[in-house]
């Protein structure tokens, strides 16, 4: 166990290595100077080359490296050109509409896809099985940024039901802050939940399948008790997998999805400073999600390592 | 005597062995989705060729009603410059199609590369695929969207941008490929008799990894265009005012309430060129993929929603953990 954790943990350094490198280039190979960016276009040679020495941008590039990565453990991901404010102060005040809709998303998925996948396994080959596949099959076929467009189309514009664009904080009652969220949580939980029916379906059929199965059946236990007491038990183990391996995803998914709605998150805060050429807070928040997105699935893997011994072994 | 001759011409067609191409083209008939999902790529990529041709109207020239609704003069209405919307969908087409290949292409070529070379020598692996997997364990949206940052809107740094991005996925196919066969006897057998290390992968190798290849660069194809009307939509794309699909989405967004089809018809073809594609994709690797061919002949049914379950849609940062995930999807389509 101890070897395996070490492996997994070891393996991680040299992806975070060239992580840290290809952000760390992408700032630095950026035609035109920072200082340039930030005077603006009437600045003087003397003014930029002042503003880069500030900023300690003339120092050779292997010294700006070392010095950035030390910060980046330290969690100083330096200051935005624009807010005034640190690129960490930024992303933490724009992280929580983000992670509420990756959420959402996520319990979404689970409540429909689950249940829907252990009934198209019981009923497998029949009419209901072939038209949940076919559905998710298409929620797999739309990228998410358009299923949200569509949904404010139809529930925003047509309807009515629910505001197109906006977010308002839990702070103002929890129906004003669900409904801001509920059409972007959707888009971004529906193709997850597709890849959950299919996971639960064949993960149920393969377990369906086992002897112990037929042992259960042959007691006369009822396909009920079949399905819920004994199969489900052992089938959830690669639904919980990919699940948690999801995590990830949707917090990505979510910084795309969120823009459509004009949601505060870090979608918003990433898109705004593309416009504003403020390179700090893009690096900083895409450093910030990938780590993020490593470190879950790092932990999902672990965890599947404990639960079962067969990877472990691998 | 009319039976004899016909039973001559039979027997001549069962005698004589159909050639492997054509027995390549009769699979591809044979394969409904293939078909399906080629023909609408193919029709695509003639309109984006010749639909430009077509239409009375410039994509760029400003009209005198702003978003009116489809009409005889104007099938899918004007955007909110009173620009001919169809045209900029057919335009946008040659932009959008245009990019998906020209990434396909390039990433086709890099990965082939570096997944060969890292397939035959040891170092080259221990570099080049810690370099991809660190690429890969970017979300490949926010990897575009900070190169495109970096680079500036610009049509072609969105082709650079998600070659970089997609180059690691094809890499990582074409080096596992690569890997299954380089150990086969023929291969000691070339190098006994001196054939040269570049001679060896590129005569007796690399048609090999030709299947796996064709395949997932007809995915990255799809995710191209899929990450592009991304990164247009968010307006780190292709610059206003050439049309692309994503830019033409951003404008619909912005004008949903007065005018809805802008975002219909935008929306509609890419969905409908992702699909085409992905069918087209799951239709060649259930062909080309003798593995998935035997199981074919066993289940029908299913077999439509495989590719859409391919290693690159579950979460990739960890490959050691796929070929499990994998075996488990499959399951169903493999009855014991």
């Amino acid at each position: 166990m101890v070897k395996f954790l070490a492996r997994r943990l070891l393996s991680t350094i040299p992806i975070l290595l060239v992580v840290l490198t290809v952000v760390f280039l992408i700032i630095h190979l950026t035609p035109g100077s920072p200082a340039a960016v930030i005077l603006g276009d009437n600045a003087t040679d003397d003014q930029i080359s002042n503003l880069n020495h500030q900023l300690g941008l003339d120092a050779p590039l292997y010294q700006q490296y070392f010095l950035w990565i030390a910060d980046v453990f330290r969690g100083n991901l330096g200051a935005s050109y624009f807010l005034g404010q640190s690129v960490t102060s930024a992303i933490i005040s724009h992280i929580g509409p983000t992670f509420a809709i990756a959420m959402l998303a996520e319990i979404i998925a689970v409540t429909i896809a689950i249940p829907l996948g252990i009934y198209a396994a019981s009923r497998r080959g029949t009419v209901s099985d072939v038209s949940i596949m076919g559905v998710s099959l298409l929620g797999m076929s739309i990228p998410s940024f358009l299923l949200g467009l569509f949904l404010a189309l139809i529930f925003g514009v047509n309807l009515g039901w629910l505001p197109v664009a906006g977010y308002e904080p839990l702070s103002s009652g929890v129906w004003n802050w669900f409904q801001y969220l509920i059409l972007a949580s959707v888009a971004l939980g529906s193709m997850q939940a597709a890849l959950f029916v299919r996971m639960t379906r064949s993960s149920m059929l393969d377990v369906l399948r086992k002897d112990y199965i037929r042992t259960v059946r042959a007691k006369g236990v009822k396909e009920r008790g079949v399905i819920y007491l004994h199969a489900l038990r052992n089938a959830s183990l690669p639904i919980l997998t990919v699940v948690g391996q999801s995590v990830g995803g949707l917090i990505t998914g979510a910084v795309v999805t969120e823009t459509i709605f004009n949601i505060p998150g870090l979608g918003q805060l990433i898109v705004d400073s593309i416009q504003r050429r403020d390179l700090p807070v893009i690096q900083g928040t895409v450093l910030f999600i990938t780590f993020a997105f490593i470190f879950v699935n790092l932990i999902v893997d672990v965890l599947y390592g404990v639960l079962d011994p067969r990877v472990r072994l691998k | 005597m009319p039976n004899v001759s016909s039973t001559k011409v039979l027997t001549q067609r069962t005698l004589v062995a159909p050639s492997k191409r054509s027995m390549f083209v009769r699979k591809i008939m044979g394969s409904r989705f293939t078909v399906f999902g080629g023909s609408i790529v193919i029709l695509l990529a003639l309109l984006a060729i010749v639909g430009p041709l077509l239409t009375p109207y410039n994509p760029l020239e400003l009209g005198p009603d702003a978003l009116a609704g489809p009409s005889a003069s104007h099938w899918m209405g004007t955007d909110e410059f009173g620009r001919d919307l169809a045209t900029r969908i057919l335009y946008g087409a040659r932009t959008s199609l245009g990019i998906g290949a020209s990434v396909a292409l390039i990433t086709a070529f890099f990965g082939a590369t570096i997944g060969l070379l890292a397939s035959y020598y040891r170092a080259a692996d221990n570099i080049l695929m810690r370099i991809m997997d660190g690429l890969m364990a970017f979300p490949s949206i926010l990897l575009a969207i900070s190169l495109m940052a970096a680079l500036g809107p610009k049509t072609e740094n969105v082709v650079l941008s998600l070659s970089v991005v997609f180059t690691p996925y094809i890499a990582r196919v074409v080096r596992s490929a690569a890997l299954s066969i380089k150990d086969e006897l023929y291969i000691d057998a070339a190098r006994v008799q001196g054939v040269s290390d570049l001679r060896i992968i590129l005569k007796h190798v690399a048609p090999n990894i030709l299947s796996p290849l064709v395949v997932q660069v007809t995915f990255i194809f799809a995710d191209a265009i899929i990450n592009e009307a991304s990164l247009s939509f968010l307006g780190a794309g292709v610059p206003a005012p050439a049309p692309s699909w994503g830019s033409i989405l951003l404008a619909g967004k912005s004008v949903i309430f007065e005018s809805s089809w802008m975002v219909i018809f935008a929306g509609g073809i890419i969905i409908l060129s992702v699909l085409g594609l992905n069918l087209l994709g799951d239709g060649l690797r259930d062909l080309l993929d003798p593995h998935v061919q035997n199981i074919r002949k066993k289940r029908k049914p299913f077999l439509i929603f495989r590719g859409l379950i391919s290693s690159r849609r579950v979460p990739a940062a960890f490959a050691d953990v796929e070929p499990l995930l994998e075996d488990q999807v499959d399951v169903d389509e493999n009855p014991k």
